[in-house]
Parts: structure tokens; sequence; C-alpha cells
């Protein structure tokens, strides 16, 4: 049930200034998500998003063996973007995230704010950029929106897991060139399981009830905000990643003057603040990598799907 | 397949003090705690001792048993070490070398090993005192707190309606998943072999999540009818408002927060020293 890295951050993990900070941002979001959630449902139904957030969470806990006692599953934060739209998304994943942390203790709750932020706000606003990018690419045919789905969850969860390392380095719990490349990696192969879910979720849906599915393309209600939101997401953290981890100094030299390194106030820590991986000569390649790979995978899943798209219209 | 998240649950019944206590009193209590533990540096033993002291005192004022929230508190605590450990090799610091086997040469820096002691003992003692707070307190209890405390109103309907519903999704996610372990793709760790191809076990999920969000779809409709069926205007009333504070439970509010500044400052001047 559990990812092997978790993309729950516990308490003590983020420094007072950068979880104060992530509190703020998704206060913001979630403030703006009550005003205009209302209408993407209809204002009085909005208690009933609860009821969603519970199948979501219930969702989560749903699995399927990859290989190896290794499991895939799903966060669900771009199923519920495709569903009901993203900002009914957003306060989705906020029920589903904050009733984690105050029930079952996944994640903390001084760093409930930047959890909230990783998979709540940047978990939707990325899976909405990527999901209406991909529908103005290759149009509202049936594998267009497969592909689209698998894309949206594949991102949502890298992206996020990307906002999460840098999060744990800015504070200082784990340098930036160790934090990006595993959390990146693991969420690279992770989020492969949530697009495949995802993808799979909305064929049901398109079989069952299209009419869900492709009210959603037509886009009642415009969202630039969100788009613009979820292209710098997954800008500044694709481009800021793999930075940061091939230069931890510099990132935690920005802390330091920004001030957020409280909690490393280990004297022999800032000493000698530069780190040593042994066999991982070159971080950067190794987080590009991962990206690389994803990407890859992402492109081999277009190619095929979009074959069998083309096979199926062609019968 | 029972996934055991019931029982993860955390509340546990009792009539203690700590049960009884006013919620708004126990979130203040939880947040000073682990606003003291955060602020707190590396290597203060002596005051995270006082904090561990602190903690294993209102845990048997909580008359629950004493094991069953440290051990909970416990297995919450393994992903953490598993994040924290394999700094203790690749940082650099002043190197100790454990042991040589083969020519390669396994060290660790003291410095490392000292900042992720702290760090484990830190998140420990926060999720203890996460632990034991949720254990006694209703979420039910906990949500009007925090509406008291400035939660939205329609945030707190939502989180109200979640609550109400993620027991019976969760018994409707575990039918499934039942019925899917009878007839084709056995998950993880049942020790057979699963079915069907990679892509086709993860459709096969996809599928479940889709239907369990189809019938939530339908039900939340239902719902609906029968809230409006009710006289539903659009307010979700959330039983009786909190009385106000007294004096006494605001002074021991303030209380809890001056100990924990001053734990900070004194764990400073230790380590300044």
């Amino acid at each position: 049930m559990k990812a092997p890295i978790p993309m729950h951050i516990p308490d003590g993990f983020l420094s007072i200034p950068v979880a104060g900070i992530l509190w703020l941002v998704s206060l913001v979001f979630i403030f703006i998500a009550l005003k205009k959630a209302g209408k993407e449902i209809g204002g009085n139904k909005l208690p009933l998003v609860g009821v969603l957030a519970a199948a979501i969470f219930a969702g989560q806990m749903l699995n399927f063996s990859i290989s190896g006692g290794t499991s895939g599953h799903l966060l669900g934060a771009a199923l519920a973007v495709l569903l009901v739209g993203p900002w009914t998304a957003v306060l989705i994943m906020t029920s589903v995230v904050a009733v984690q942390a105050l029930v079952f203790q996944d994640g903390g709750i001084l760093t409930l704010g930047a959890n909230l932020f990783n998979m709540a706000v940047v978990g939707m606003a990325v899976a909405y950029f990527v999901s209406s990018l991909f529908r103005r690419w290759f149009g509202n045919s049936r594998w267009a929106i497969l592909l689209t789905a698998f894309a949206a969850g594949w991102f949502s969860i890298f992206i996020a897991a990307l906002a999460a390392s840098l999060e744990l380095a800015f504070s200082g719990t784990s340098p930036a060139n160790i934090a990006i490349p595993a959390m990146g990696g693991v969420h690279a192969l992770i989020g492969i399981g949530e697009g495949l879910i995802t993808l799979g979720a909305v064929s049901l849906l398109m079989a069952s009830k299209p009419q869900l599915i492709e009210q959603d393309s037509k886009e009642p209600v415009k969202s630039s905000a969100v788009w613009i939101a979820g292209l710098i997401f997954t800008a500044v953290l694709l481009v800021c990643s793999p930075l940061a981890s091939s230069k931890p100094d510099g990132l935690e030299w920005v802390a330091e003057k920004l001030g957020f390194l409280i909690m490393a106030q280990d004297a022999s820590y800032h000493i000698i603040p530069d780190y040593v991986m042994p066999g991982i000569q070159n971080e950067a390649l190794a987080t590009i990598a991962a990206g690389a790979i994803g990407v890859l995978i992402v492109i081999a899943v277009v190619t095929l799907l979009a074959r069998r798209g083309k096979l199926a219209e062609n019968k | 397949m029972p996934t055991g998240i019931v029982q993860r649950a955390s509340y546990l019944r009792g009539s203690s003090i700590l049960h009884r206590c006013d919620a708004r009193i126990k979130i203040a209590l939880l947040i000073s705690f682990l606003l003291t533990a955060a602020f707190l540096p590396i290597g203060a033993w002596v005051v995270y001792a006082l904090m561990g002291g602190l903690l294993l005192v209102a845990m048997l004022a909580s008359e629950l048993p004493v094991s069953v929230l440290l051990q909970r508190a416990l297995v919450l605590e393994i992903p953490i070490l598993l994040v924290l450990l394999p700094q203790l090799f690749l940082q650099k610091g002043n190197f100790v070398v454990l042991t040589v086997i083969k020519g390669f040469q396994i060290s660790f820096s003291m410095s490392s090993l000292v900042r992720i002691t702290s760090l484990l003992i830190r998140s420990y003692l926060s999720l203890g005192f996460t632990v034991l707070i949720t254990a006694v307190t209703r979420f039910e209890d906990l949500l009007a707190a925090m509406r008291a405390c400035g939660l939205p109103r329609m945030l707190a309907s939502i989180f109200a309606l979640m609550w109400r519903y993620l027991f019976v999704l969760i018994e409707e996610m575990e039918r499934m998943t039942q019925a899917r372990a009878s007839r084709s793709a056995v998950p993880v760790n049942s020790g057979m072999r699963a079915g069907g191809s990679f892509g086709w076990r993860a459709q096969v999920t996809g599928g479940m999540a889709g239907a369990l969000l189809l019938r939530t779809l339908e039900r939340s409709e239902r719902i609906y009818q029968a809230m409006l069926a009710r006289g539903y205007d659009g307010e979700v009333r959330l039983g009786h408002a909190s009385e106000p504070l007294t004096w006494g439970q605001k002074a021991a509010m303030l209380l809890m927060l001056l100990m924990g500044a001053a734990l900070v400052l004194i764990a400073n001047g230790m380590n300044g020293a």
C-alpha cells in the first residue's frame, strides 16, 4: 500500500520556514478552490465532494502486483481532475491528504501544508496542464483520451515527487543530490502504475458513462489560471531539479541565505557543506536519466496506443 | 483480504482525563509539542529526553496501553528510517572507518550519525504525540474544534461527509478486491502468482478504481436527493457550536506554548555552551 519512499513528508523533516510558506500557499489555493469548485459541480452539491474524496481514499488502497513484491497503486489527483475538474480535485485531494494526516498519521501535521501543496496543488495543476495540453495536441479520439489519462497520471506523480524532494533539500533534511535522484527515480516508476490505473479507470468510464469524460473536453469552466500554474510547476521543477542535484551546495547556499536551514544547526554539518556520493559521480545525469527513461516510456505507450487506436478505427 | 486500514484509524475508546479534555485544547497541545520538537536543535539530547518523559506521562494519563501507542509510532517511523539511513554513509564529514571488507572501506561520518539520530528521535517524538492525541480524540470532535479555530464551514462539511462515507467506501473497495482475488489477479504478498500480464492487471485495477468512482458518483447523487428530501438548503449542520473557552483553559494553552519556547531556548543555550 505504501510507496517505498514516502510522498507524505512526516513531521520534523521540513524546516519551519519551508513548512510555513507551503502552508500559506496551500491555504490560498484551497480558499480559491472553495470559491471556484461551486461552479464546477453546483454550489449546493459542494459537500458531496467529501463522498468523492472518500472514494479516492478507498481507491488508493487498490493495488496490482508488478513483480517481486512491489505493487502499483493510485494517488488519484489526475483521475479526480479528469472526472470533476481541477478546483473540485483540489478539494478532494485536500480532504484525502488531511484525513490521512489527522487519522492515519500518513504525513505530519506541521508538514501537512507541504503535503497538501505537493499532492493537492501541484498534482492537480500538473495533471490539468498536461491533460489540456494533450487534448489540444491529440484531439478527442478514444486513444487520445486514454493517452491523456496516462500522461496526466504519470506527470502528476513525477512532478509532485520532485517538489517533495526539493522541499526536503531546502530544509537541509536530505541533500539535493540524494533526495532528487532517489525520489525522482522511484516516482518515475510509481508514476507508471498511477498512469496505468488512471488509464484503466478512464477507459471504463468511457465505456459505461462516456458523457462524464466527453463533457470534460468541452471545458465548461475555463481554468486558464490553473493551466498557467501547472505550466509553471512543471517547467520550474523539471529544470530546477537536475540543477539542484548537480549543485547541492548552491541550493544549500540559497536556503541558508533565505534562512531556511534552521533545522540543520549542527556545526560540523555547516563547516563541510559538500557531499560525496560513492559510485554515482554525476547526480544531474542520474536525474536526467530517470526523467528521460520516464519520457521514453510515455512515448512508447503513446505509440502503442496510437497504433491500437488506428487499428480499432480501421475496423 | 482486510487491508487493516480500519484498525489503523487511530481513535481508541476511553474515558481518561485526556479523552474528556476539550478538543481545542488538545489541538493546541499537539501543535505546541510539534513546534517545540521542530525548533529543537540537533543533538539536544537532554531536552529530547525531557520531551520523551512528557510524552510518556501523557500516554500514561490517557489510560491506554502505552505499548500499543509506542508500537504504532514505531511502525510509522520505519519509512523515515529507510530514508535517513543511507545518508549515514553518503555524506562527507569526519569519517569513522567501520571495517574493511575485501578492500572496500565501510565508513560513516560522525556528524551525520549525530544528525540522523537527532532527526529520528524528533520525528519519533512528533509521531508519538500525534498518535496519542488522535487516539484520545474522535474525528468528529477534532473537526468541531478545527471549525471553532476557523476552518471554513464548507470545508468542514466536506470533511464531515468524507468521514461519514469513508468506511462505507473502504468496505465497498474491499468487496471488489475480494471479488478480484477470487477470480483472477491475485494481489501482492499472497504467495500465489498473479494472473494475466502486467498491463492486463493494471487495466483491471484501473477498471476497479473507475467502477468505484462511478458507483460513488451515483451514490452521491442519491445522498443529495436524500439531503434535499430532509430539507437541505445548502448548509450542512455539524452539531452544537462549541462553548467559548474559559480563562483557565486559555491560560493553560498559553502555558504550553511558553513551556515549548522555554525548552527550545534551553536546548539552544546548552548547544551553544
